[in-house]
């Protein structure tokens, strides 16, 4: 049985066409009718087809006819393509066998793939290489497909040229997949053994998790065992997707599919976690499981502080499908009620705010992202910070150290240039450069995380007119020199306005953000003054001039409907608005706080 | 709910043509196309007042206003005609004030006597600046030498009641500039002043410059001085503030906009006018062919209806209008009138503008102070919607 099983991923770019592939692949072997085709079924989530980004893993199960006469079960288990996701990614391909690396014809290897890739070959996947977009006017595929072969070893002989926008080539990849991809070879006698690789909530099944049988078999009605914590279920549904959910009554090793077991919380089906049952477990779990910990935090508050329930009842509700959200109460003195929130990255915290904006119609305040610090504290105890606020006296600091990453950026050599000169203005150490190709280089720097946080990859896209791709992978911990940068309005500390700089730069920071807020505080009816502060140290200050003119100097029969929309319009804007102490601030002012312009 | 039927009424003619469209003006006007086209608009006119006249006729009209456009290209006798069917269709008070908006060089010294025959008795003068520099920025088709002329001819055929508009935070004026032109206006003896900020809709073509940055607005603080110093010069002159952007002499108030301002009912004829009846304001749809086409088939031209207001929108709307006065709203007479305790129902709102210094409570009014009128909107939103 297992013979005709293959399980693989694709990996690739954001842009380079994933989805579209998959689609083709379904479209190709009758899981999808072109007529219920809506284009990139498997990007499930509205956000994740408008970001054009693949965020939630949607495995598909395909059967395929093959040319050998012999009908071919392939497991395509999609994974997302952002850096912020990589665990997840890592997991999804700890499930397969194979991988199709699919590269754009017209751009080449990008940093993030190369990183999957490698990931990928660690895992002892194997690769067939796909060239897409030949299509394109700009296709160099013969090019691309030499850098393919320089840089990860991959015979150019083999690599498919296909466009997956015109169907060209698609069989060809079906049938590589056959030949090549391994089939697997799991132990159908040994005690069950299945990789959860995927969770999501169903308001009505409960927690949902998408399991890769490595050993065993798995039949509806068994008592399992989640490895990591030992909590016990009973499997009320098992099935297949192909795409759509369809029971079945047993899983066997090598193969793909979902269970539900009356499971309250995502949490409780960890991504990562094997599956045994409860009696005649396995003994050992799959390698690779971690906790996730959030790497960037911020807080989250409603704009009307009486949405503070509303907003615990959806992160609630959101934390169901989203394990790796993290979240706990946060009381500020300028914004009042809220949560302190967790994140993977920065997307993360982006689609999660979006999300309870959309779906739970909140309105909400983001506070400026900030990293997790680790404080040495000179009664020779450690703290870790992420919040500003919690930023302990100067006097009590032995030693602050931050979180690094180490980077890599690949870039025409045209721009090595613009690189090292970004990495250099963002603390970075260079590592290594290396040409990938005579014309493609591939730079190492360790980064602190906090400086690659906010506007780093747009600057980078920027600086190499969008040919450089990022890839980072968090290190460990490095000493810095930090400070806690406060911002006062008309005198007063702002405390969400509150952040964490480093010593060097706190000057160049306190100036660049004083003087943002002076751009987008509207004047109001005082004068309001704006300084930037390190301890009692004021080191910037601009002010916002009060108020001079709101009137509308004319209004006669003809026009009075006219001029009360206006006030209207002036009403809902003041909705928009954030009032601390004597001063209205745009609610966007907290987030964009450390988006300052550098140039 | 007081729906305004026990008044008087106030009638709005509506002009829409002009010589030529100013750079600055959002108002619904079109150049004039050929005199057909006007005396079949007149026409028209007649039919649509006929009309509407037998659904008022229990009502007494207390000021006429014919606007624009530039009305003064009205003909003696298509004026006397309009005014004729007015006095014919509707009871009229004594005193009944007719005033109309007119353009300096474009009123002879027959069409003004024709004018003040059938009634005419104030006249509101576009004079705007007494810079010829100015003047052209503003697209204005007279210059200040036919300014004079014209105001000379008004005085000396005996009119009295007299309005000059002037125009301040014209792009490149100085407060120098401003304060002349204000000089130069009362020394020709009006009784009432209109000093209007320009503001500039995106749509005007002077508005397009300002938003393409080929001409600067001037400062807020240079504006709010230009019209503290305006205000000032004019109380100076024995002319009294009533509202906004008017000054008066005593008895000379314009009685068409306290009208609007009072959120009394008036009714609007002619393409682009404004009714305001019952509960809600509608408008004259502003095809001008159309209009003339349907009143020429005996039906009543094509309205819109702006806005229809329930009791809290309507008491929302008199505050805001009537905190334009400079008086105020008297609140005992308002609370009577609206059935409620404007004190207590609008208690957030007033408290906070109060706190602010743009509102007060005096002698029983509730009004702007004189720090209110130029930031008025920040004190007339909060008393909109919820």
């Amino acid at each position: 049985m297992q013979d005709r099983i293959r399980n693989f991923s694709i990996i690739a770019h954001i842009d380079h066409g994933k989805s579209t592939l998959a689609d083709r692949l379904m479209q190709m072997t009758g899981a999808l009718t072109g007529r219920d085709m809506k284009e990139q079924f498997l990007d499930k989530m509205d956000l994740e087809r408008e970001k054009g980004i693949t965020i939630k893993l949607q495995p598909v199960r395909l059967e395929y006819k093959a040319k050998d006469g012999e009908t071919y079960i392939l497991n395509l288990i999609d994974t997302p393509g952002h850096v912020d996701f990589t665990y997840e990614v890592s997991r999804s391909l700890a499930s397969c066998e194979g991988a199709l690396l699919v590269v754009d014809a017209s751009q080449g290897i990008e940093a993030q793939t190369l990183a999957n890739v490698y990931m990928a070959m660690d895992l002892d996947l194997e690769i067939i290489g796909v060239v897409n977009k030949i299509d394109l006017p700009g296709a160099e595929p013969e090019k691309v497909k030499e850098e393919m072969e320089n840089v990860l070893g991959i015979d150019r002989a083999e690599i498919i040229s296909i466009s997956a926008k015109l169907g060209e080539g698609i069989e060809e990849v079906l049938e590589a997949i056959i030949k090549k991809v391994p089939a697997p070879i799991g132990d159908i006698k040994a005690p069950l053994k299945a990789l959860i690789f995927d969770s999501y909530f169903d308001p009505y099944k409960g927690a949902i998790s998408y399991i890769r049988v490595v050993d065993g078999e798995i039949h509806k009605g068994d008592m399992i065992k989640m490895m990591s914590t030992g909590m016990e279920f009973e499997i009320a549904e098992l099935g297949i997707l192909s795409p759509s959910e369809t029971e079945v009554e047993t899983i066997r090793a090598g193969e793909v599919g979902y269970l539900a077991a009356g499971i309250k919380n995502v949490g409780d089906t960890k991504v990562g976690d094997t599956i045994t049952l409860a009696t005649n477990s396995a003994h050992e779990p799959v390698p690779g499981y971690k906790e996730i910990q959030p790497m960037v935090y911020c807080g989250l508050f409603p704009l009307e502080n009486n949405d503070f329930e509303r907003l615990r009842d959806s992160l609630e509700k959101l934390k169901l499908n989203d394990a790796s959200l993290f979240y706990e109460p946060e009381a500020s003195d300028a914004l009042g009620f809220g949560f302190r929130c967790g994140f993977l990255g920065l997307l993360h915290l982006e689609i999660v705010k979006e999300r309870l904006e959309r779906e739970y119609d909140l309105d909400l305040l983001a506070t400026s992202p900030s990293v997790v610090y680790k404080i040495h504290l000179t009664d020779g105890s450690d703290m870790y910070v992420q919040n500003p606020n919690h930023w302990p006296d100067v006097q009590n600091i032995e030693k602050i150290t931050e979180p690094y990453v180490d980077a890599s950026i690949m870039v025409p050599d045209d721009y090595i240039g613009a690189v090292m000169e970004l990495c250099q203005e963002k603390r970075g150490n260079f590592v290594t450069m290396e040409y990938l190709t005579p014309l493609r280089v591939l730079l190492s720097y360790k980064l602190p995380l906090s400086e690659i946080l906010y506007d780093f990859f747009d600057t980078l896209k920027s600086r190499t007119r969008g040919y450089a791709s990022l890839d980072y992978e968090l290190t460990g911990y490095e000493e810095s020199d930090l400070v806690k940068l406060d911002i006062m309005l008309n005198g007063e500390i702002v405390d969400a306005l509150s952040f964490i700089v480093h010593e060097e730069r706190s000057y160049f920071q306190g100036r660049a953000v004083v003087e943002k807020l002076r751009k987008i505080i509207p004047r109001q009816m005082y004068e309001v003054a704006i300084q930037a502060a390190v301890g009692n140290k004021i080191i910037a200050r601009e002010s916002v001039k009060a108020m001079r003119k709101d009137v509308l100097a004319k209004c006669y029969g003809g026009d009075i409907t006219r001029k009360k929309k206006l006030l209207e319009k002036q009403k809902e804007g003041k909705k928009r608005m954030k009032q601390i102490g004597q001063v209205e601030i745009p609610k966007d002012a907290f987030m964009s706080v450390l988006n300052i312009d550098e140039d | 709910m007081d729906l305004g039927f026990e008044k008087d009424l106030g009638v709005y003619i509506h002009f829409p043509f002009c010589i030529k469209k100013c750079s600055y003006c959002d108002f619904f006007s079109l150049p004039i196309s050929s005199s057909e086209m006007v005396d079949k608009y007149v026409d028209s006119l007649l039919t649509e007042i006929k009309m509407q006249s037998s659904i008022f006729k229990d009502q007494q009209i207390q000021t006429v206003y014919f606007g624009g456009g530039t009305p003064s290209l009205l003909g003696g006798k298509q004026f006397s005609s309009i005014m004729n069917v007015i006095a014919d269709n509707f009871k009229l008070v004594d005193n009944i004030q007719v005033s109309m908006e007119a353009n300096p060089a474009t009123i002879t010294e027959n069409k003004l006597r024709a004018y003040l025959d059938a009634g005419l008795n104030r006249i509101s003068l576009g004079v705007q600046s007494f810079s010829d520099i100015e003047l052209k920025l503003l697209t204005r088709t007279h210059d200040v030498k036919q300014t004079y002329m014209t105001i000379d001819l008004i005085h000396k055929l005996g009119l009295d009641n007299l309005n000059l508009d002037l125009i301040y935070g014209i792009p490149g004026q100085s407060i120098h500039q401003w304060l002349y032109n204000l000089e130069k206006a009362i020394s020709l003896g009006p009784t009432h002043i209109s000093m209007y900020l320009l503001q500039l809709e995106p749509s005007t073509p002077l508005g397009q410059k300002v938003a393409n940055k080929e001409i600067l607005m001037l400062e807020d603080e240079i504006e709010l001085d230009m019209y503290n110093r305006g205000c000032n010069f004019l109380v100076s002159n024995r002319f009294k503030q009533y509202e906004i952007s008017n000054f008066s002499k005593d008895g000379y108030q314009c009685q068409q906009n306290l009208i609007y301002w009072q959120a009394n009912r008036y009714l609007g004829f002619g393409t682009g006018a404004v009714s305001f009846i019952g509960n809600q304001r509608c408008l004259n749809k502003l095809q001008i062919v159309d209009y003339i086409n349907y009143l020429a088939r005996g039906e009543r031209a094509p309205i819109e209806i702006l806005e229809t207001m329930n009791e809290e929108q309507l008491i929302q709307d008199a505050i805001i209008l009537g905190l334009r006065l400079t008086e105020g709203i008297e609140i005992i007479k308002f609370n009577k009138k609206f059935n409620i305790d404007i004190l207590s129902d609008y208690k957030i709102p007033i408290k906070n503008s109060t706190k602010q210094n743009l509102l007060k409570i005096e002698n029983g009014f509730l009004k702007l102070t004189n720090k209110g009128y130029f930031l008025s909107n920040q004190v007339l939103w909060r008393f909109i919607g919820d």
